[in-house]
């Protein structure tokens, strides 16, 4: 849970109230409260709830503040196993923009392994390589060998 | 067989001169990129590989040549591939020769080879090549030199050869007296090496394309890129070897071992990895295009329409067309009825095409705008009406083909060379002048030095290739005589038994 301040006429401030993790498909639920700096409740201000990712936001729900100035989202995950939401107010003409933001850990996601293929070749790969290799000219010299006994056949004695 | 080896006329001495001459300005050319650095060719940051490295994969696909027509024939017991396979033997090796060193001219600084051993790092494709193509090189003088033995003892006995050649003769012959142990010795080193010989051919020309795909690059990082240089190699090596027999069997009177029959099996091989190497090219286009990632689709727009779009329908009527049409000529005798045709008789067709082709190739490269304002003609119909008469053309000359298969197989075979060197060019230099960052496309344009080099290289090989000619037999003789010697004994046998 972390709170952020607004810089316009009447700065307001979110407090978002959200569990820290949940399982695969169970039900997230964030309450947000919006106040002024003073603690006053802001009733009626459209709130945004937005997922957070590396390329951008994606608005994922919408919501209106009571007379307390609280307003509760839901959402269920399904595919990610850590999400930063983000709780947003834009602003009116009376008070100023505000956000916050949480992070909610999903456990039960299957997350496939980091696979990182190294360019250097393991010891292993280096011995097949070098082993093919190796046979390879092997038979050159075989081959070559062969020379060799076309000629013994001609020296004296033989 | 032997008399090439005995008289030179003053033909073969013109020729040389001729080679030397080339191979001298490629030489000057070089000495002048070696002082002022690769600022004398086309070369530039973006593009920084050109001619040099198309002729480098040129070469060492049409080195595959050796491999194809001697080991897999040999391996396979195919009798007819006898009288070929010194010839196509001796083209892998002057290709490699000729093909590998353009990766040292492709260099500014070619001394700083040598850091490729002293640093070499076994995850880089460069060093997958040089070991390969070193393997190659080693494997290919093996095997061409191993036949060749009890010929070379033949010429050691022949006393109408100089004295000074009989003692290289003498040396190289190893003491072959042809015994049967000496024969047992010899045919264990040949099967070896024809076995060996194969997949070292392969993973060379694999690990050439890899260099490529390997990369990032729109054009060159592709899955296929390894059996579609293998196809193309041994495309253009089959092309090759035809070309090579076509100028010996006239020049040197070889018509009783090179026969038609000959010419018609390569021919039929040569039609099999053209449609092959079609299928290819066809699947790597329409797989990239119909990705239509944008990297991709410039390039393909660029190849198709764009800056390299001549060099690109060029290579693909010219290798691709024109060479299945020549092989299939033979083959068809519907086309004997073209002769009938008032139109298409070769003389009025070939002329009428000769015209207009020209004034097309004027009308595209020089005035084709204002051809286009003034008189209205728009550029790509006089280019199609270019095609077509063309097209007449060659359906002319296709019952005098028909007649003269060789002429056609190896007309084909020539065409197949010109178009494989420039499919080479479009595969090396577009990936190259395409931006990989939002700039705009590189220009490169070879200058006369990497001309010259260019037709220096060629000239080498074909320097090399005449020269070996004169000092060796071009055929086989020993392994002819036993295929002779074997066919009487089968026909003496079925004479007895009837």
């Amino acid at each position: 849970m972390c709170a952020a301040s607004a810089q316009a006429a009447t700065p307001t401030r979110l407090v978002l109230t959200a569990p820290s993790s949940v399982a695969l498909g169970e039900e997230i639920f964030l309450e947000a409260r919006l106040t002024t700096n003073g603690g006053q409740p802001v009733a009626g201000a459209g709130l945004e709830l937005r997922q957070v990712g590396a390329v951008g936001e994606r608005v994922m729900a919408q919501a209106t503040t009571d007379a307390e100035g609280r307003a509760s989202f839901g959402h269920r995950e399904y595919s990610v196993s850590a999400l930063t939401l983000r709780v947003a107010f834009h602003g009116s003409p009376s008070y100023g923009p505000s956000r916050a933001d949480t992070l909610v850990a999903i456990s039960g996601v299957e997350v496939a392994p980091t696979l990182v293929m190294s360019h250097a070749p393991s010891p292993l790969v280096k011995g097949i390589l070098f082993s093919l290799l190796g046979s390879i000219w092997l038979t050159y010299v075989y081959a070559a060998s062969r020379v060799a006994l076309v000629a013994r056949d001609t020296w004296p004695g033989r | 067989m032997l008399r090439p080896l005995q008289h030179t006329g003053w033909g073969f001495w013109l020729l040389v001169g001729a080679l030397l001459a080339v191979i001298a300005l490629g030489g000057y050319a070089y000495l002048i990129q070696l002082r002022v650095g690769l600022g004398a060719t086309g070369l530039n940051n973006q593009v920084s590989w050109g001619l040099y490295i198309t002729n480098f994969v040129f070469f060492i696909g049409v080195s595959h040549a050796g491999t194809l027509i001697s080991a897999i024939l040999r391996v396979t017991g195919a009798e007819w591939r006898r009288p070929i396979t010194r010839m196509a033997e001796a083209i892998t090796v002057f290709a490699l020769l000729v093909g590998a060193p353009m990766v040292l001219v492709d260099m500014g600084r070619p001394d700083r080879i040598l850091n490729v051993f002293r640093f070499g790092r076994l995850q880089s494709p460069i060093l997958w090549d040089v070991i390969s193509i070193t393997t190659y090189m080693a494997g290919s003088f093996l095997y061409l030199y191993l036949p060749m033995i009890p010929d070379l003892a033949q010429l050691r006995d022949t006393p109408a050869l100089p004295a000074w050649k009989r003692a290289i003769y003498r040396v190289l012959a190893a003491g072959w007296r042809g015994t049967s142990r000496q024969h047992t010795a010899l045919e264990q080193g040949i099967a070896a090496m024809a076995i060996v010989i194969i997949p070292v051919a392969i993973s060379v020309h694999t690990v050439v394309s890899w260099i490529f795909g390997m990369t990032l690059r729109a054009g060159w990082h592709s899955t296929i890129f390894g059996p579609y240089f293998v196809i193309g190699a041994i495309f253009s090596g089959i092309a090759a070897i035809i070309t090579a027999m076509g100028v010996f069997r006239h020049v040197y009177r070889l018509e009783r071992f090179l026969t038609a029959d000959h010419f018609q099996k390569l021919g039929y091989l040569l039609l099999t990895f053209n449609f092959l190497y079609l299928y290819f090219t066809i699947s790597e286009y329409l797989t990239i295009g119909y990705g239509a990632e944008i990297k991709d689709v410039t390039l393909i727009h660029a190849l198709f329409y764009g800056a390299f779009s001549r060099m690109f329908w060029l290579m693909a009527i010219v290798g691709l067309i024109l060479p299945a049409v020549l092989t299939l000529i033979p083959h068809l005798p519907v086309v004997d009825r073209l002769e009938r045709v008032p139109l298409l008789r070769p003389v009025p067709a070939a002329t009428a095409a000769l015209l207009v082709g020209l004034a097309a190739v004027v009308l595209h490269f020089r005035g084709a705008v204002q051809a286009s304002a003034t008189w209205g003609i728009s550029r790509d119909m006089v280019l199609a009406v270019a095609i077509v008469l063309a097209a007449m053309a060659v359906l002319s000359f296709g019952p005098v083909l028909r007649r003269r298969p060789v002429t056609a197989i190896v007309l084909a075979s020539v065409f197949v060379n010109i178009g494989m060197w420039l499919k080479r060019y479009i595969i090396v230099v577009p990936s190259m002048a395409m931006p990989l960052t939002r700039t705009e496309w590189a220009t490169y344009q070879p200058t006369w030095v990497e001309w010259s080099i260019t037709a220096a290289a060629f000239a080498t090989f074909i320097l090399l290739y005449a020269l070996f000619a004169k000092f060796f037999p071009l055929i086989s003789l020993w392994e002819v005589r036993e295929a002779r010697a074997s066919a009487s004994s089968v026909a003496r046998g079925q004479e007895v038994a009837t």
